[in-house]
């Protein structure tokens, strides 16, 4: 089924896709925070929420495959999380992106400021950061020193500089 | 577009300025 909604999804699942630099950080990396971030042996109740992992090269697939076996033995349980390749990935409608940072504001005044169009602010490393330390996800030592690069006003760094000292 | 330009074009943060050569794409669905 083409261009799926919330409340028409077909047989889609709720996906997130990420662009990564690889110099930054690698894949087997993300697979790391992907295992770690479920229980891969539980299997899912249904197709919206299942657990997958959706392969985009030969070499991705390769190292899902050893991650799929190296679970299975640490949990000495069958992996149900399934592998799949990647296919069309369609974006959630624009009240689904970006939850945390719509629900403020000032904060999102500003970036609708900088990025009239909102599809730039669900494209924003910026954007993205903000939402996840406004989640509670921040930390002072990974975010404090980059708060300057999200070009917002004094007052709102010192509220971000905030959320990331109660994150801890 | 060089990442100076774009910031200098427009007023976006600089950490979306600072656009990578390489970028990799990665997909997972988390239940």
């Amino acid at each position: 089924m083409k261009n799926p909604t919330y409340h028409n999804l077909g047989d889609h699942s709720e996906t997130l896709q990420l662009d990564y630099d690889p110099s930054i950080i690698t894949f087997s990396q993300l697979l790391d925070i992907f295992w770690a971030s479920h229980d891969p042996a539980e299997g899912s109740w249904s197709r919206q929420y299942m657990a997958a992992v959706f392969y985009h090269s030969d070499e991705q697939r390769r190292l899902v495959d050893l991650t799929v076996e190296r679970e299975a033995a640490a949990r000495k349980r069958e992996i149900r999380t399934l592998t799949m390749p990647a296919w069309i990935f369609y974006l959630a409608e624009y009240y689904h992106q970006k939850h945390a940072l719509q629900r403020d504001y000032d904060l999102m005044s500003e970036f609708k400021k900088m990025y009239p169009d909102f599809r730039d602010i669900v494209n924003s490393t910026a954007a993205a950061r903000v939402n996840g330390i406004l989640g509670g996800f921040g930390r002072v030592s990974l975010h404090g020193s980059e708060l300057d690069s999200y070009s917002l006003s004094d007052k709102e760094k010192a509220r971000l500089l905030g959320y990331l000292k109660a994150s801890h | 577009m060089t990442a100076l330009n774009m910031t200098l074009k427009r007023n976006i943060p600089e950490i979306d300025a600072a656009v990578p050569e390489l970028i990799e794409t990665a997909t997972f669905a988390l239940g």
